[in-house]
Protein backbone atom coordinates (compact mmCIF):
# COMPACT_ATOMS: atom_id res chain seq x y z
CA UNK A 1 0.00 0.00 0.00
CA UNK A 2 1.25 3.47 -0.53
CA UNK A 3 2.09 5.01 2.37
CA UNK A 4 0.92 9.22 2.10
CA UNK A 5 3.82 11.35 2.54
CA UNK A 6 3.70 13.73 5.81
CA UNK A 7 3.92 16.96 5.46
CA UNK A 8 6.81 19.14 7.56
CA UNK A 9 5.42 20.68 10.58
CA UNK A 10 4.51 24.47 9.38
CA UNK A 11 3.11 22.76 6.12
CA UNK A 12 0.93 20.37 8.20
CA UNK A 13 -0.07 23.08 10.33
CA UNK A 14 -1.00 25.63 7.32
CA UNK A 15 -2.99 23.15 5.80
CA UNK A 16 -5.22 22.49 8.85
CA UNK A 17 -5.06 26.16 9.34
CA UNK A 18 -6.66 26.69 5.62
CA UNK A 19 -9.89 24.56 7.50
CA UNK A 20 -10.72 26.24 10.53
CA UNK A 21 -9.20 30.05 8.81
CA UNK A 22 -12.47 30.31 7.67
CA UNK A 23 -14.86 29.98 10.42
CA UNK A 24 -12.04 31.76 12.63
CA UNK A 25 -12.33 35.06 11.19
CA UNK A 26 -15.98 35.16 10.36
CA UNK A 27 -16.30 34.40 13.94
CA UNK A 28 -13.65 37.59 14.59
CA UNK A 29 -15.48 39.45 11.97
CA UNK A 30 -18.93 39.03 14.10
CA UNK A 31 -17.08 40.19 17.55
CA UNK A 32 -16.38 43.48 15.49
CA UNK A 33 -19.52 44.24 13.97
CA UNK A 34 -21.06 43.42 17.07
CA UNK A 35 -18.97 46.05 19.02
CA UNK A 36 -19.54 48.66 16.02
CA UNK A 37 -23.12 47.95 16.65
CA UNK A 38 -23.23 48.68 20.11
CA UNK A 39 -21.17 51.45 20.08
CA UNK A 40 -23.86 54.98 20.21
CA UNK A 41 -23.45 57.38 17.68
CA UNK A 42 -25.42 60.80 17.00
CA UNK A 43 -27.76 60.01 13.74
CA UNK A 44 -26.45 63.71 12.13
CA UNK A 45 -23.10 62.66 12.51
CA UNK A 46 -22.34 61.54 8.69
CA UNK A 47 -19.38 59.41 7.59
CA UNK A 48 -16.75 62.11 6.17
CA UNK A 49 -17.11 62.27 2.43
CA UNK A 50 -12.96 63.02 2.59
CA UNK A 51 -11.36 61.77 5.43
CA UNK A 52 -7.95 63.54 4.42
CA UNK A 53 -7.71 66.45 7.13
CA UNK A 54 -8.23 70.40 5.98
CA UNK B 1 32.93 53.16 0.92
CA UNK B 2 29.93 50.76 1.20
CA UNK B 3 26.83 52.41 2.13
CA UNK B 4 26.46 50.03 5.85
CA UNK B 5 27.96 52.06 8.18
CA UNK B 6 26.42 55.88 7.09
CA UNK B 7 23.76 57.74 7.03
CA UNK B 8 22.24 60.25 4.29
CA UNK B 9 24.13 63.03 5.53
CA UNK B 10 27.30 61.20 5.50
CA UNK B 11 26.95 59.92 2.17
CA UNK B 12 25.97 63.24 0.87
CA UNK B 13 29.47 65.13 2.39
CA UNK B 14 31.77 61.81 0.80
CA UNK B 15 29.79 61.98 -2.64
CA UNK B 16 30.60 66.26 -2.79
CA UNK B 17 33.78 65.76 -1.35
CA UNK B 18 34.85 62.77 -4.63
CA UNK B 19 35.62 60.47 -1.98
CA UNK B 20 33.23 58.25 -3.63
CA UNK B 21 30.87 58.36 -6.43
CA UNK B 22 27.43 57.62 -6.82
CA UNK B 23 27.51 54.71 -9.32
CA UNK B 24 30.19 53.46 -6.09
CA UNK B 25 27.68 53.57 -3.94
CA UNK B 26 24.96 51.96 -6.30
CA UNK B 27 27.64 49.09 -7.24
CA UNK B 28 28.01 48.59 -3.35
CA UNK B 29 24.48 48.64 -2.56
CA UNK B 30 23.42 46.30 -5.40
CA UNK B 31 26.08 44.04 -4.55
CA UNK B 32 24.96 43.85 -0.52
CA UNK B 33 21.38 42.92 -1.93
CA UNK B 34 22.48 39.94 -3.98
CA UNK B 35 24.26 38.56 -1.32
CA UNK B 36 22.62 39.53 2.09
CA UNK B 37 19.61 40.89 0.86
CA UNK B 38 18.36 37.38 -1.15
CA UNK B 39 19.38 35.47 2.13
CA UNK B 40 17.50 37.54 3.98
CA UNK B 41 14.40 37.34 1.86
CA UNK B 42 13.97 40.97 1.89
CA UNK B 43 14.91 41.75 -2.14
CA UNK B 44 11.68 41.52 -4.74
CA UNK B 45 14.14 42.73 -7.93
CA UNK B 46 17.32 44.54 -8.25
CA UNK B 47 16.76 47.27 -10.75
CA UNK B 48 20.72 47.08 -11.87
CA UNK B 49 20.55 49.00 -15.42
CA UNK B 50 18.37 51.73 -14.05
CA UNK B 51 20.51 52.51 -11.18
CA UNK B 52 23.75 52.70 -12.85
CA UNK B 53 22.31 54.96 -15.25
CA UNK B 54 20.57 57.01 -12.56
CA UNK B 55 24.05 57.08 -10.21
CA UNK B 56 25.59 57.94 -13.85
CA UNK B 57 23.80 61.07 -13.81
CA UNK B 58 23.84 62.00 -10.40
CA UNK B 59 27.53 62.11 -11.15
CA UNK B 60 27.59 64.39 -13.85
CA UNK B 61 25.21 66.82 -11.77
CA UNK B 62 27.68 66.54 -8.60
CA UNK B 63 30.74 67.18 -11.22
CA UNK B 64 28.88 69.91 -12.25
CA UNK B 65 27.99 71.78 -9.23
CA UNK B 66 25.13 73.78 -7.84
CA UNK B 67 22.87 70.96 -6.88
CA UNK B 68 20.89 71.20 -3.79
CA UNK B 69 19.21 68.28 -3.30
CA UNK B 70 20.73 66.17 -0.02
CA UNK B 71 19.71 63.50 -1.78
CA UNK B 72 21.37 63.62 -4.89
CA UNK B 73 23.54 60.26 -5.41
CA UNK B 74 22.04 58.29 -2.74
CA UNK B 75 20.61 55.09 -3.08
CA UNK B 76 17.54 53.63 -2.15
CA UNK B 77 14.61 50.49 -2.52
CA UNK B 78 11.32 50.58 -2.44
CA UNK B 79 8.81 48.29 -1.08
CA UNK B 80 7.26 46.60 -3.81
CA UNK B 81 3.21 47.79 -3.48
CA UNK B 82 5.19 50.98 -5.51
CA UNK B 83 5.29 51.09 -8.94
CA UNK B 84 8.78 51.62 -11.14
CA UNK B 85 9.82 51.67 -14.62
CA UNK B 86 12.24 48.73 -15.45
CA UNK B 87 10.59 46.29 -12.93
CA UNK B 88 7.55 44.27 -11.93
CA UNK B 89 4.77 45.62 -9.35
CA UNK B 90 3.74 42.33 -7.47
CA UNK B 91 2.48 43.84 -4.24
CA UNK B 92 4.20 40.54 -2.65
CA UNK B 93 1.54 38.26 -4.56
CA UNK B 94 1.74 35.74 -7.52
CA UNK B 95 -1.62 37.36 -8.17
CA UNK B 96 0.40 40.18 -9.96
CA UNK B 97 3.44 38.25 -11.35
CA UNK B 98 4.52 39.75 -14.73
CA UNK B 99 2.78 43.24 -14.34
CA UNK B 100 4.82 45.62 -15.22
CA UNK B 101 3.98 49.20 -14.55
CA UNK B 102 4.88 51.59 -17.78
CA UNK B 103 5.55 54.79 -15.30
CA UNK B 104 6.73 55.24 -12.07
CA UNK B 105 4.79 56.49 -8.82
CA UNK B 106 5.02 59.66 -7.92
CA UNK B 107 6.81 59.14 -4.65
CA UNK B 108 9.38 57.59 -7.13
CA UNK B 109 9.20 60.34 -9.72
CA UNK B 110 9.78 63.34 -6.79
CA UNK B 111 13.05 60.93 -5.50
CA UNK B 112 13.81 61.01 -9.19
CA UNK B 113 14.13 64.53 -9.42
CA UNK B 114 16.03 64.77 -6.01
CA UNK B 115 18.78 62.88 -7.93
CA UNK B 116 18.12 59.75 -5.70
CA UNK B 117 18.92 56.48 -6.78
CA UNK B 118 16.39 53.62 -7.08
CA UNK B 119 18.09 50.49 -6.82
CA UNK B 120 15.85 47.94 -5.27
CA UNK B 121 11.92 46.62 -5.36
CA UNK B 122 11.83 45.03 -1.69
CA UNK B 123 9.78 42.30 -0.02
CA UNK B 124 6.45 42.46 1.48
CA UNK B 125 3.64 40.60 2.86
CA UNK B 126 1.18 39.64 -0.38
CA UNK B 127 -1.47 42.56 -0.99
CA UNK B 128 0.17 43.99 2.53
CA UNK B 129 -2.49 41.71 4.29
CA UNK B 130 -5.51 43.10 2.89
CA UNK B 131 -7.18 40.14 4.76
CA UNK B 132 -5.38 39.91 7.31
CA UNK B 133 -2.48 36.63 7.45
CA UNK B 134 -1.45 34.33 10.56
CA UNK B 135 2.24 33.59 9.38
CA UNK B 136 5.43 35.54 8.73
CA UNK B 137 5.74 33.55 5.20
CA UNK B 138 2.48 35.26 4.02
CA UNK B 139 4.28 36.54 1.08
CA UNK B 140 5.43 34.98 -2.51
CA UNK B 141 9.18 35.66 -1.19
CA UNK B 142 8.65 33.45 2.52
CA UNK B 143 9.10 35.30 5.56
CA UNK B 144 11.81 38.09 5.57
CA UNK B 145 14.67 37.13 7.81
CA UNK B 146 15.43 39.95 10.84
CA UNK B 147 18.52 40.92 10.55
CA UNK B 148 19.41 41.79 14.25
CA UNK B 149 18.18 38.12 14.63
CA UNK B 150 17.94 35.74 11.53
CA UNK B 151 15.86 33.07 13.15
CA UNK B 152 13.28 36.23 13.94
CA UNK B 153 10.88 37.54 11.74
CA UNK B 154 11.23 41.18 10.16
CA UNK B 155 7.44 42.20 11.19
CA UNK B 156 5.46 42.89 7.98
CA UNK B 157 4.07 44.50 5.57
CA UNK B 158 6.86 46.94 5.21
CA UNK B 159 8.93 43.37 5.32
CA UNK B 160 12.17 44.34 3.26
CA UNK B 161 11.94 48.00 3.81
CA UNK B 162 12.78 47.67 7.37
CA UNK B 163 15.40 45.06 6.60
CA UNK B 164 17.17 46.18 4.13
CA UNK B 165 18.03 49.35 6.09
CA UNK B 166 18.58 47.30 9.40
CA UNK B 167 20.84 45.12 7.53
CA UNK B 168 22.56 48.65 6.31
CA UNK B 169 22.16 47.57 2.81
CA UNK B 170 20.27 51.08 2.14
CA UNK B 171 20.42 54.25 3.74
CA UNK B 172 16.76 54.76 3.22
CA UNK B 173 13.63 52.81 2.19
CA UNK B 174 10.04 53.59 1.19
CA UNK B 175 7.30 51.62 3.01
CA UNK B 176 3.44 52.37 3.03
CA UNK B 177 0.92 51.59 6.28
CA UNK B 178 -2.64 50.87 6.33
CA UNK B 179 -2.94 49.49 10.04
CA UNK B 180 0.71 49.36 11.28
CA UNK B 181 2.59 48.29 8.46
CA UNK B 182 5.31 50.37 9.31
CA UNK B 183 5.23 50.34 13.05
CA UNK B 184 5.61 46.46 13.17
CA UNK B 185 8.89 46.41 11.11
CA UNK B 186 10.10 49.59 12.39
CA UNK B 187 9.92 48.15 15.91
CA UNK B 188 10.47 44.55 15.26
CA UNK B 189 14.31 45.52 13.22
CA UNK B 190 14.40 48.88 15.46
CA UNK B 191 14.72 51.55 12.57
CA UNK B 192 13.12 54.84 12.26
CA UNK B 193 9.90 55.81 9.91
CA UNK B 194 7.35 57.73 9.99
CA UNK B 195 3.73 57.65 9.22
CA UNK B 196 3.07 60.61 7.36
CA UNK B 197 -0.50 62.72 7.76
CA UNK B 198 -2.95 60.90 5.34
CA UNK B 199 -2.75 62.53 2.18
CA UNK B 200 0.68 64.15 3.01
CA UNK B 201 2.14 61.89 0.19
CA UNK B 202 0.91 60.88 -3.02
CA UNK B 203 -0.13 57.67 -3.27
CA UNK B 204 -1.03 57.66 -7.31
CA UNK B 205 0.80 54.74 -9.09
CA UNK B 206 0.52 52.39 -5.73
CA UNK B 207 -1.31 49.24 -5.49
CA UNK B 208 -3.99 50.14 -3.25
CA UNK B 209 -5.29 48.45 0.06
CA UNK B 210 -7.52 50.60 1.37
CA UNK B 211 -8.34 53.96 -0.23
CA UNK B 212 -9.52 55.90 3.27
CA UNK B 213 -6.01 54.79 5.00
CA UNK B 214 -3.31 53.73 2.61
CA UNK B 215 -0.38 56.26 3.51
CA UNK B 216 3.59 55.96 2.16
CA UNK B 217 6.68 56.85 4.50
CA UNK B 218 10.34 56.86 4.50
CA UNK B 219 12.51 54.42 6.64
CA UNK B 220 15.93 54.96 7.41
CA UNK B 221 18.34 54.79 10.59
CA UNK B 222 17.42 58.23 11.75
CA UNK B 223 15.29 60.68 12.31
CA UNK B 224 17.36 62.88 10.69
CA UNK B 225 17.50 60.94 7.71
CA UNK B 226 13.59 60.28 7.55
CA UNK B 227 12.83 63.94 7.51
CA UNK B 228 15.34 64.36 4.38
CA UNK B 229 13.29 62.19 2.34
CA UNK B 230 10.02 63.47 3.76
CA UNK B 231 11.08 66.64 2.48
CA UNK B 232 11.47 65.28 -0.64
CA UNK B 233 8.61 63.49 -1.29
CA UNK B 234 5.38 65.16 0.43
CA UNK B 235 3.34 67.30 -1.35
CA UNK B 236 3.81 70.59 -0.75
CA UNK B 237 0.28 71.77 -2.06
CA UNK B 238 -1.37 69.44 0.67
CA UNK B 239 0.87 70.48 3.73
CA UNK B 240 3.15 72.83 3.96
CA UNK B 241 3.58 73.18 7.49
CA UNK B 242 4.80 69.52 7.46
CA UNK B 243 7.27 70.00 5.39
CA UNK B 244 10.80 71.20 5.79
CA UNK B 245 11.19 69.38 8.48
CA UNK B 246 15.09 69.19 8.19
CA UNK B 247 15.12 73.27 8.19
CA UNK B 248 13.22 73.71 11.35
CA UNK B 249 15.84 71.65 13.11
CA UNK B 250 15.23 70.18 16.82
CA UNK B 251 14.48 73.91 17.70
CA UNK B 252 11.43 74.14 20.07
CA UNK B 253 11.13 69.94 20.79
CA UNK B 254 12.38 70.24 24.32
CA UNK B 255 9.66 71.33 25.86
CA UNK B 256 6.86 69.23 24.16
CA UNK B 257 4.07 68.53 26.34
CA UNK B 258 4.55 65.01 26.11
CA UNK B 259 0.95 63.04 26.75
CA UNK B 260 2.08 58.95 27.76
CA UNK B 261 -0.32 56.58 26.74
CA UNK B 262 -0.08 54.06 29.53
CA UNK B 263 -0.07 50.08 28.31
CA UNK B 264 -2.00 47.62 29.98
CA UNK B 265 0.82 45.27 32.44
CA UNK B 266 -0.43 42.01 30.72
CA UNK B 267 0.25 43.29 27.13
CA UNK B 268 3.89 43.11 27.21
CA UNK B 269 5.61 39.97 26.36
CA UNK B 270 7.56 39.65 29.34
CA UNK B 271 9.35 41.37 32.34
CA UNK B 272 12.36 42.28 30.20
CA UNK B 273 10.97 43.42 27.17
CA UNK B 274 8.66 45.74 29.92
CA UNK B 275 11.86 47.28 31.47
CA UNK B 276 13.77 47.97 27.87
CA UNK B 277 10.70 49.77 27.03
CA UNK B 278 9.90 51.30 29.95
CA UNK B 279 14.12 52.74 30.27
CA UNK B 280 13.48 54.08 26.86
CA UNK B 281 10.43 55.36 27.36
CA UNK B 282 11.88 57.38 30.60
CA UNK B 283 14.92 58.65 28.82
CA UNK B 284 12.84 59.96 25.83
CA UNK B 285 10.75 61.78 28.60
CA UNK B 286 13.90 62.91 29.87
CA UNK B 287 15.25 65.01 26.75
CA UNK B 288 11.98 65.96 24.89
CA UNK B 289 8.97 66.11 27.68
CA UNK B 290 10.34 66.62 31.45
CA UNK B 291 6.77 67.34 32.52
CA UNK B 292 4.22 64.71 31.03
CA UNK B 293 1.21 63.57 31.58
CA UNK B 294 -0.66 60.37 31.57
CA UNK B 295 -3.32 60.43 28.92
CA UNK B 296 -5.78 57.47 28.34
CA UNK B 297 -7.12 57.15 25.23
CA UNK B 298 -10.88 58.44 23.75
CA UNK B 299 -12.59 55.00 24.45
CA UNK B 300 -14.09 53.99 20.54
CA UNK B 301 -13.69 50.40 19.23
CA UNK B 302 -10.29 51.50 17.00
CA UNK B 303 -9.60 47.80 16.04
CA UNK B 304 -13.08 46.76 15.12
CA UNK B 305 -13.23 50.23 12.79
CA UNK B 306 -9.90 49.97 11.20
CA UNK B 307 -10.52 46.13 10.45
CA UNK B 308 -14.22 47.09 9.01
CA UNK B 309 -12.50 49.78 6.82
CA UNK B 310 -9.49 47.94 5.26
CA UNK B 311 -11.11 44.54 5.23
CA UNK B 312 -14.17 46.38 2.92
CA UNK B 313 -12.36 48.69 0.87
CA UNK B 314 -9.45 45.80 0.05
CA UNK B 315 -12.86 43.38 -1.27
CA UNK B 316 -13.31 46.18 -3.26
CA UNK B 317 -10.07 46.53 -4.89
CA UNK B 318 -9.03 42.99 -5.12
CA UNK B 319 -12.82 41.57 -5.85
CA UNK B 320 -11.75 40.06 -9.37
CA UNK B 321 -9.05 38.25 -7.22
CA UNK B 322 -11.22 37.15 -4.66
CA UNK B 323 -13.65 36.13 -6.73
CA UNK B 324 -11.36 34.04 -9.09
CA UNK B 325 -10.24 30.45 -8.55
CA UNK B 326 -6.75 32.22 -9.14
CA UNK B 327 -7.36 33.32 -5.25
CA UNK B 328 -5.60 29.60 -4.17
CA UNK B 329 -2.56 32.17 -5.64
CA UNK B 330 -2.44 34.00 -2.32
CA UNK B 331 -0.44 32.04 0.33
CA UNK B 332 -1.84 32.25 3.98
CA UNK B 333 -4.89 30.73 4.07
CA UNK B 334 -5.91 33.10 6.89
CA UNK B 335 -5.92 35.91 4.39
CA UNK B 336 -7.19 33.91 1.82
CA UNK B 337 -10.34 33.10 4.11
CA UNK B 338 -10.27 36.68 5.05
CA UNK B 339 -10.39 38.13 1.73
CA UNK B 340 -13.71 36.07 1.22
CA UNK B 341 -15.21 37.10 3.79
CA UNK B 342 -14.81 40.80 3.68
CA UNK B 343 -16.94 40.88 0.51
CA UNK B 344 -19.97 40.17 2.95
CA UNK B 345 -19.32 42.80 4.95
CA UNK B 346 -22.52 45.08 5.17
CA UNK B 347 -22.39 48.56 3.98
CA UNK B 348 -24.21 49.37 7.20
CA UNK B 349 -21.48 48.17 9.17
CA UNK B 350 -18.55 50.05 7.04
CA UNK B 351 -20.47 53.14 7.34
CA UNK B 352 -20.92 52.39 10.82
CA UNK B 353 -17.07 52.74 11.18
CA UNK B 354 -16.57 55.33 8.96
CA UNK B 355 -19.05 58.15 10.47
CA UNK B 356 -17.34 56.57 14.08
CA UNK B 357 -14.41 58.35 12.44
CA UNK B 358 -16.30 61.86 12.94
CA UNK B 359 -16.00 61.28 17.00
CA UNK B 360 -12.68 60.04 16.94
CA UNK B 361 -11.21 62.84 15.16
CA UNK B 362 -13.31 65.33 17.56
CA UNK B 363 -11.58 63.41 20.74
CA UNK B 364 -8.51 63.51 19.54
CA UNK B 365 -8.63 67.10 18.30
CA UNK B 366 -9.21 68.00 21.98
CA UNK B 367 -6.55 65.39 23.30
CA UNK B 368 -4.15 67.85 21.47
CA UNK B 369 -5.37 70.71 22.98
CA UNK B 370 -3.70 69.83 26.14
CA UNK B 371 -0.75 67.66 24.66
CA UNK B 372 1.43 68.45 21.71
CA UNK B 373 1.97 65.06 21.10
CA UNK B 374 1.57 61.36 22.32
CA UNK B 375 4.11 58.76 23.32
CA UNK B 376 3.50 55.43 23.78
CA UNK B 377 5.15 51.88 23.03
CA UNK B 378 5.30 50.67 19.52
CA UNK B 379 4.50 47.23 19.94
CA UNK B 380 4.34 45.61 23.29
CA UNK B 381 6.95 42.99 22.06
CA UNK B 382 10.12 41.84 20.62
CA UNK B 383 10.92 39.97 17.10
CA UNK B 384 8.37 36.81 17.06
CA UNK B 385 10.32 33.82 15.92
CA UNK B 386 9.88 33.08 12.21
CA UNK B 387 7.38 30.28 12.19
CA UNK B 388 5.12 31.95 14.84
CA UNK B 389 1.47 32.25 14.11
CA UNK B 390 -0.05 35.70 14.29
CA UNK B 391 -3.14 34.45 16.13
CA UNK B 392 -4.15 31.63 18.47
CA UNK B 393 -6.48 29.22 17.41
CA UNK B 394 -9.37 29.07 18.54
CA UNK B 395 -9.73 32.88 19.75
CA UNK B 396 -6.44 32.59 21.76
CA UNK B 397 -4.98 34.98 20.97
CA UNK B 398 -1.12 34.76 23.02
CA UNK B 399 0.24 36.73 20.32
CA UNK B 400 -2.61 38.95 18.67
CA UNK B 401 -1.32 41.61 16.03
CA UNK B 402 2.59 40.75 17.22
CA UNK B 403 1.79 43.36 20.43
CA UNK B 404 -0.46 46.27 18.92
CA UNK B 405 -1.97 48.97 21.19
CA UNK B 406 -4.81 50.61 20.49
CA UNK B 407 -2.70 54.12 19.09
CA UNK B 408 -1.63 52.02 16.34
CA UNK B 409 -5.50 51.71 15.04
CA UNK B 410 -6.55 54.92 16.20
CA UNK B 411 -3.57 57.45 14.49
CA UNK B 412 -4.47 55.31 11.62
CA UNK B 413 -7.99 55.77 11.53
CA UNK B 414 -7.93 59.67 11.79
CA UNK B 415 -4.94 60.00 9.85
CA UNK B 416 -2.29 61.24 12.31
CA UNK B 417 1.46 61.82 11.82
CA UNK B 418 3.30 58.51 13.89
CA UNK B 419 6.87 58.35 13.97
CA UNK B 420 8.30 55.05 14.93
CA UNK B 421 11.96 54.63 16.38
CA UNK B 422 13.86 52.67 18.72
CA UNK B 423 15.15 53.02 22.20
CA UNK B 424 16.82 50.35 23.01
CA UNK B 425 17.30 46.29 23.46
CA UNK B 426 16.30 43.92 25.11
CA UNK B 427 19.58 41.67 27.02
CA UNK B 428 18.96 39.21 24.00
CA UNK B 429 20.04 42.16 21.95
CA UNK B 430 16.24 42.42 20.31
CA UNK B 431 15.09 46.06 19.78
CA UNK B 432 11.94 47.54 21.23
CA UNK B 433 10.97 51.15 20.07
CA UNK B 434 8.36 53.65 21.26
CA UNK B 435 5.76 56.03 18.68
CA UNK B 436 5.38 59.69 18.95
CA UNK B 437 1.95 60.65 17.08
CA UNK B 438 0.97 64.12 16.60
CA UNK B 439 -2.01 66.00 15.23
CA UNK B 440 -2.11 66.10 11.34
CA UNK B 441 1.04 68.24 9.61
CA UNK B 442 2.97 67.91 12.79
CA UNK B 443 5.84 66.03 10.73
CA UNK B 444 8.50 68.76 11.47
CA UNK B 445 8.17 68.95 15.34
CA UNK B 446 7.76 65.49 15.90
CA UNK B 447 10.96 64.56 13.53
CA UNK B 448 12.87 67.64 15.29
CA UNK B 449 11.73 65.69 19.06
CA UNK B 450 12.66 62.25 17.95
CA UNK B 451 16.38 63.99 16.36
CA UNK B 452 16.98 65.32 19.78
CA UNK B 453 16.42 61.87 21.18
CA UNK B 454 18.63 60.07 19.13
CA UNK B 455 21.65 62.83 19.40
CA UNK B 456 21.82 62.99 23.23
CA UNK B 457 20.59 59.28 24.26
CA UNK B 458 22.46 57.80 21.01
CA UNK B 459 19.49 55.15 20.99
Amino acid sequence: MKKRRRLAGPQRRMASDGKRAHAEIVAILSQHMALLRRTPIDCSIEPPRNVAPS
Amino acid sequence: MSVPKFGIAALATSLRRRTVSSVELARSAIDGLERTGRSLNAVEAILAERALTEAAAADRALRRGGDRSPLLGIPYGAKDNIAAVGASLTAGSDLFRGVRPKADADVIAALKRSGSVLIAKLAMIELAGAGGYRYASASHRGATRNPRAPDRWSGGSSSGSAAAVAAGLLPFTLGSETGGSMALPSAFCGVTSIRPTYGLVSRRGCVPLSWSLDKIGPMATSARDVALVLDAIADPAVGRAATGARRRGAGGARHLRIGVVDTADAAYEDAETRRALEAGLHAFIRVVGPRPRRVTLPRYPYDAMLTTIYFAEGASVFAPEIRSPRLRMVRDPFQRAGLRAALDIRAVDYLQAMRLRVPVRDAFRDLFGDVDALLCVARTRTATKIDEPRVGRSGRRGTMHFGSVELIAAGNLIGLPAVYFPCGMTRAGLPVGLQLVGPHFSEGRLLAAVERFQREVGA
